[in-house]
């Protein structure tokens, strides 16, 4: 079955919102974290410029145990009228149902999962596959290896990202979030290395980040991997091309997109 | 939250005792066996069933697959039975190798009516023509062709909006589609 865009089922476009104690922040390469502002309102703010979906990620959490985003959470999903997922320091099928009732509609799970997998296959069969994202935040390791890395790049695993992917598939995740740890916050372009790597093995939708800076970029990803959606967080942040921006550069470049709506301000 | 942004205003029944007066909407993520251990446990179940003669109801994503006769999903299999009609999985997807995997319908899906000319007649009718709208599931209905209202395509064409004297479903996520679902549920209030 076809897992990458099409006419009937558009390239997702994704916000990815990294948080820290309340902050929206943003490092290179997963270092050297920016304070930008409120989270709740650079949501909205994408929300209302055309974006498909929020990616709310803790990047502290799994060094603290639990996540701070409660309050966070609770504020996008009272302005945006859009799916949200959301991740870090989910360890449990508690702590996953606790993020569902402040609002999420999916959790990213990346740092637990690296150390103990069948938490992969309690949080589907308690919530659905289609609830459960497998993060997989990759880094080059010498020749043609990528390593998936825990507690926001900071904690190497020792697994590959093939096998890593291939076994949270058959535990039952939905979708596979691909983040490049080398090209984050660089805005010099995707890892197209790493999406040919992994792009054989998928059999669930994915979702790819880290790098993007121009649209015509993901026409490129498109050609080597079976792309779902794109989740972009720098380029966005510092006011580079925005959400309905792209969207128009993307309907130009014939890459299928939900439309635009028009908001009426009131 | 949208319920309120299409006009509505909502009331979340603490028991079955307090009674159903107002249309009620049954909204609903998690599995159909679950889902419908909940609705027999907590009394809700009866109560909607004994309340569709008089009340519209609207169920939305598990909601609305629970408005059918049985479902597939873990545990219990008997639905509310308010349309005619069961619950299956999505798929199953045969991946390039041959293994089979299961399928999940999440994203942005075009929604269309089942009879183009109806248009006006379904909750699409305040949407443009072939809106997108937000699915998030792996199973799906299937249902009498005369309760379909609208479709979706993923793998394969399967119900988005389902419909029967006052009794409505919707598979997607109104609340989550933006602009377009609010207009959904406005054209749900326009209806009552």
């Amino acid at each position: 079955m076809d897992l990458a865009c099409s006419p009937e089922n558009p390239l997702r476009m994704v916000a990815r919102l990294d948080v820290k104690g309340g902050n929206l922040v943003k490092g290179l390469q997963f270092d050297g974290l920016r304070v930008l502002g409120n989270p709740a309102a650079f949501a909205e703010d994408y929300y209302l410029k055309g974006i498909d979906e929020i990616l709310l990620l803790d990047v502290v959490a799994s060094l603290y145990g639990r996540n701070q985003l409660s309050q966070v959470l609770f504020d996008i999903s009272s302005k945006v009228r859009i799916p949200v997922t959301v991740g870090g320091g989910i360890n449990s099928v508690a702590e996953a149902g606790r993020m569902f009732r402040h609002g999420a509609d999916r959790v990213a799970v990346n740092t637990a999962a690296l150390a103990r997998p069948e938490l992969l296959r309690e949080l589907a069969s308690e919530f659905g596959s289609q609830a459960i994202v497998l993060s997989v935040e990759a880094k080059k390791n010498g020749g043609n290896r990528y390593e998936p890395c825990g507690e926001a790049g900071r904690e190497r695993s020792g697994k590959s990202v093939l096998s890593w992917v291939q076994e949270a598939q058959e535990l039952g995740v939905g979708e596979i979030l691909i983040t490049s740890i080398d090209r984050d916050g660089l805005r010099k372009g995707f890892d197209l290395e790493l999406a040919e790597h992994v792009a054989p093995v998928l059999r669930v939708p994915a979702v790819f980040g880290g790098g993007f800076s121009s649209a015509l970029q993901i026409p490129a990803l498109i050609e080597v991997f079976p792309l779902a959606g794109v989740a972009i967080a720098s380029e966005f942040h510092y006011e580079g091309v925005g959400p309905s921006h792209l969207k128009t550069q993307l309907e130009g470049l014939e890459v299928p997109i939900r439309p635009l709506e028009v908001f009426v301000e009131n | 939250m949208a319920l309120e942004d299409a006009g509505l205003t909502v009331r979340v029944p603490d028991s079955p005792s307090s009674g159903l007066r107002n249309p009620i909407v049954v909204p609903g993520v998690g599995s159909f066996g679950a889902g419908m251990k909940a609705m027999r446990t907590s009394g809700f179940g009866p109560l909607i069933q004994s309340a569709s003669e008089s009340r519209p109801i609207l169920g939305i994503c598990l909601g609305m697959q629970l408005l059918f006769e049985e479902g597939d999903e873990f545990g219990e299999r008997e639905g509310l039975a308010l349309i005619a009609g069961a619950v299956r999985p999505l798929g199953p997807s045969l991946s390039v190798d041959g293994e089979i995997g299961r399928t999940v319908n999440t994203g942005w899906r075009r929604v269309e009516p089942a009879h183009e000319s109806h248009w006006a007649a379904t909750l699409l009718a305040n949407s443009q023509s072939s809106s997108f709208f937000y699915f998030s599931h792996s199973f799906v209905a299937k249902a009498e062709a005369a309760s379909v209202v609208a479709e979706f395509c993923y793998p394969e064409r399967g119900p988005a909006v389902v419909g029967s004297g006052g009794i409505t479903g919707i598979q997607f996520h109104p609340e989550l589609s933006g602009l377009a679902g609010i207009k959904v549920l406005e054209a749900w209030r326009d209806s009552l």
